[in-house]
């Protein structure tokens, strides 16, 4: 079963800093930061990839296990999404 | 993964610290720019007294392609906030179209207004360009002052409605209103028209000389006997949340952002380490990779290297130094030199330190387990 891509909210601006995504989401007058690892997940949200497919990327990169890089990335776009960085 | 922040707290503010006070740290430590702030036009439909642009007769402003061309150079330097500023931005016939190329390279657009354009049909096309967020000018509680402020009849009611149309898209609008000898006693009816129309309204208590150096707009600068009397507890309620605090030079190598978090540029090209400080360091139409030119332009490291020196030496035996919102290109502009007191700074420190004393004497004597 094929899953719904995440796209990044349209109106989103980021960019990266020391490796670090700063997202500035017009509306809320929020700033977030992420951490390297919540950076790379952002980079990957690329309006064709969905979690699973990140997942593995994440879980290949950061040699860390398939279950448990899904779980966090899950948790992660919806962290995501409550901050309406997410389309 | 993640941190969540509102907090705009400045690394010289010695707030607490978080992750956007220390990115903010290392944008001024690392000269890592986040901020351009490019005055498009300076065509204006106002004609405020202590405006500070000083226009170059003869000189020719980019055209649209140019800018275009400018905000991509910028893109790849870093910063992630663009900031149109003027004149009046809204003035120029193309800003629709500038505005949505920043939008397009990923910026986070701020809008610095007089808001005297924005009809109905002007507010549905910033709703859709979604802004961070839009700051209007408002000089004033009534059409009096305001009017005489701007110098053009009418200007409060149509700026008022302006205000109203972009709330009315939802739009973040803040209101900053540079405190004056004319307005000084509004500053409550300001703060009251900001809320009802559910804006965050910032009063400015500093006048800077025009950008060639011209000091009349200080002549409208509020007496001292006000400023004092804003940092009392008459004011509270306006200034409680902008309480001073010392500079903390344990985080920060310099007094300020200059030629380090963010970058000016006039309408005709030129950049400058900050809005104040107008130093030329070049012009945007003949630098190709400002990337490189940011790090190796001798402009921008010579006022790197000032801003270290200033709270090591200006500032180092000044009263109240700590306070103090030392301003580099405003020592420049009114004394020749970028490291010299200049004559407001001592009333800027002392009213700073005062408000700080105050929050302090306030804090202690709040019971225990309350904030």
């Amino acid at each position: 079963m094929s899953e719904a891509p995440l796209r990044k909210h349209p109106d989103a601006a980021s960019r990266n800093y020391d490796g670090e995504a700063f997202i500035v989401v017009p509306g809320l007058g929020e700033y977030n930061i992420l951490n390297p690892i919540g950076t790379r997940v952002w980079d990957l949200i690329d309006g064709q990839r969905g979690i699973s497919e990140i997942a593995q990327v994440i879980s290949d990169e950061y040699e860390v296990a398939s279950d448990l890089a899904e779980a966090d990335v899950k948790s992660f776009v919806e962290d995501l999404r409550k901050h309406k960085m997410l389309a | 993964m993640q941190a969540t922040l509102k907090n705009e707290d400045l690394p010289h503010t010695g707030g607490k610290s978080n992750p956007y006070a220390d990115l903010v740290a290392r944008s001024w430590n690392n000269a890592m720019p986040m901020t351009a702030l490019w005055e498009i036009t300076y065509a204006c439909n106002h004609k405020c007294t202590f405006c500070y642009n000083s226009p170059t007769r003869g000189a020719r402003e980019l055209t649209t392609e140019e800018i275009k061309d400018g905000l991509r150079k910028i893109a790849d330097l870093g910063c992630v906030f663009m900031v149109f500023s003027g004149g009046e931005p809204l003035t120029r016939p193309d800003f629709f179209e500038i505005a949505w190329a920043a939008k397009k390279l990923g910026f986070a657009i701020r809008i610095y207004t007089n808001g005297y354009l924005v009809d109905e049909i002007v507010a549905r096309k910033l709703r859709e360009l979604a802004p961070f967020e839009i700051e209007i000018s408002f000089h004033g509680s009534r059409p009096e002052s305001f009017d005489r402020l701007t110098g053009i009849p009418g200007s409060f009611n149509r700026v008022l409605q302006g205000v109203r149309n972009l709330r009315a898209e939802n739009l973040k609008v803040n209101l900053k209103t540079p405190i004056t000898k004319w307005n000084q006693d509004e500053l409550r009816g300001i703060k009251t028209i900001g809320e009802e129309l559910g804006c965050h309204v910032e009063f400015d208590p500093t006048i800077t000389p025009r950008d060639d150096g011209d000091t009349s707009p200080l002549a409208l600068q509020a007496d001292m006997d006000f400023l004092d009397r804003l940092w009392s507890s008459e004011f509270v309620d306006l200034t409680h949340e902008e309480t001073p605090v010392p500079r903390d030079d344990s985080k920060v190598t310099a007094v300020c952002g200059t030629g380090r978090s963010a970058i000016a540029l006039d309408p005709y090209g030129n950049f400058y380490p900050c809005v104040q400080w107008r130093r030329k360091a070049g012009n945007i139409n003949e630098v190709e990779d400002l990337r490189s030119f940011w790090r190796t332009s001798p402009v921008l490291n010579e006022v790197r290297r000032i801003a270290e020196e200033i709270p090591l030496t200006t500032l180092k035996d000044f009263e109240h130094g700590a306070f103090a919102s030392f301003c580099a290109g405003v020592a420049e502009v009114q004394t020749g030199d970028p490291k010299n007191i200049y004559p407001q700074l001592r009333a800027n420190a002392q009213v700073r330190a005062a408000r700080h004393a105050q929050f302090v004497t306030i804090q202690s004597r709040q019971p225990e387990g309350t904030s």
